[in-house]
């Protein structure tokens, strides 16, 4: 499953990628400026991947456009 | 009718002189005759419709009954009744209706020691109304688009500020922009794609849309004005593919990049729904949090899922739900919210702040195309340019500061908070 996911102190961004790397997920992206971590969590369940130091992860959202259906 | 009317007299309307009447009733039908001239008399429970008839007949009283007109296909019986006879008596409710100009033997017979028992009560009939429903909200008279601007470029009072948003830096995260497009020449200070394969050029419309009426300005021959801050600087972030559709990795990665850039404002005419008591991102309203403490405030739309007409009203969408994202309502040309407009339903988060101008709204569309298009998409960019214009005014002005300036300045509406934030977003420089 594709994840979203925020850290609580920026600093730890780097040591936190690896820690998720370790755990299997794929990483795609890493936002510095926001401290957001995005990627595939592979055969883990996103609770696994609340390790220490990661504020929240979430599922990697569908969104649309928000013009009204005709 | 008559009928229908006396039931309605039994239930709701026989009460003591004294009970209060709202002042608003006695108005509305202060104009309309009250008493037919007709009297309804109560008669006693145990009296058998033979004794009522033939008391009634002592005092030259000619009454018929409900029972002789039982096999009557005619809804007009009543009216035949009383134009043969001087009354009729109603058995199963022992309620009798006696025509006009019989007060003496009525009072007769309710005076009198032998027939007293049976006639217990008379009083005037009434005529009866329908009550009128509620009157609707007065709504001003709808904004028509003209030849010097679009209706939602009037409502929001842009035409008198004197700020262009010159130099304000306003990120859209859309399908991309129509690049080749003549009315943003100059204007695109930044372009990326965070879709895999797809350039920024817009093949939806969308993103060209929603750019339009934050940086467009005049159309080219016909010359009213649609965009709200025309000499704002766009920075284009293509987050959602060209059917329209992307994922939270793209949108967080392109608002990285709106921040990179030194954006001031973010507006992101995109979400997805929500139940009713879901809460928030905890990732987007730390993203939110971030942006606001470098100065770039994020408004996105608050959803189209609601159906009023029907009286279904959807939750604000993620992530204009996000407590730190200023989340815009749409509003139609009377200034009523659209019936599609999403909701403050959810207490945690999912306020609307504001509202703006979303039903058919005018602006640039791809391959050098204009067309109108509604939805909080559309309401979201006006609030963006407002913005803009709030920044050129105060460029020290934080994206806090610029939030509530947002608010202060809105017009209120009759419309509820939870429907329309502050009100109607409005230019006040």
């Amino acid at each position: 499953m594709k994840f979203i996911a925020v850290v609580a102190q920026k600093d730890d961004t780097d040591k936190l990628v690896k820690q998720l790397e370790a755990l299997g997920c794929t990483i795609e992206k890493v936002l510095r400026i926001t401290g957001v971590i995005t990627g595939d969590a592979g055969p883990r369940k996103l609770e696994e991947l609340n390790l220490p130091g990661i504020l929240t992860v979430e599922p990697d959202r569908r969104i649309s456009i928000r013009k009204k259906k005709p | 009718m008559l009928l229908a009317g006396f039931l309605c007299i039994q239930l709701k309307l026989i009460m003591p002189a004294t009970t209060l009447i709202p002042a608003r009733m006695l108005r509305q039908d202060a104009h309309k005759p009250r008493f037919t001239g007709k009297q309804l008399v109560l008669l006693n429970r145990a009296a058998t419709t033979k004794t009522i008839t033939s008391q009634a007949k002592k005092s030259s009283l000619r009454l018929a009954s409900t029972a002789d007109f039982s096999k009557s296909r005619s809804g007009d019986f009543l009216t035949q009744a009383l134009v043969q006879a001087d009354g009729i008596v109603f058995e199963k409710l022992k309620v009798a209706i006696i025509n006009e100009a019989l007060d003496d033997p009525m009072r007769h017979l309710m005076a009198a020691s032998s027939t007293a028992k049976n006639f217990l009560h008379a009083e005037a009939e009434r005529y009866v109304y329908a009550l009128a429903g509620a009157k609707k909200k007065k709504t001003s008279d709808p904004f028509t688009d003209n030849s010097t601007a679009t209706w939602g470029i009037q409502a929001i009072n842009v035409l008198k500020s004197k700020f262009s948003g010159k130099g304000i830096r306003v990120a859209v995260l859309d399908t991309g922009i129509d690049t080749t497009h003549p009315d943003f020449k100059g204007k695109i200070k930044g372009k990326k794609t965070f879709v895999s394969g797809q350039q920024v050029l817009d093949q939806n419309g969308h993103g060209t849309h929603c750019s339009g009426l934050i940086a467009g300005l005049t159309h080219p021959t016909k010359k009213f004005r649609y965009g709200v801050a025309p000499e704002a600087q766009l920075y284009i972030g293509k987050v959602l593919s060209n059917d329209g559709v992307g994922t939270d990795s793209s949108i967080l990665a392109g608002m990285e990049w709106a921040l990179e850039q030194k954006c001031r404002i973010i507006s992101m005419s995109l979400g997805g729904a929500v139940e009713p008591g879901e809460k928030y991102s905890s990732v987007y309203e730390s993203v939110a949090r971030e942006a606001l403490k470098q100065n770039c405030l994020i408004i996105a739309a608050a959803g189209n899922e609601s159906e009023r007409s029907r009286n279904l009203i959807a939750p604000v969408g993620h992530p204009a739900n996000c407590p730190s994202i200023l989340a815009v309502g749409s509003l139609s040309a009377s200034l009523a919210i659209s019936d599609f407009s999403c909701g403050g339903l959810n207490s945690e988060g999912g306020q609307v702040d504001i509202a703006a101008p979303g039903e058919n709204i005018w602006s640039t569309w791809k391959n050098k195309g204009y067309r109108r298009e509604s939805g909080t998409s559309m309401a979201t960019p006006i609030v963006a340019g407002l913005a803009a214009l709030i920044l050129q005014a105060d460029p020290n002005a934080s994206a806090a500061a610029t939030w509530m300036k947002l608010n202060q300045d809105a017009k209120r509406l009759t419309l509820p908070a939870s429907d329309c934030g502050a009100g109607l977003a409005y230019s006040r420089h």
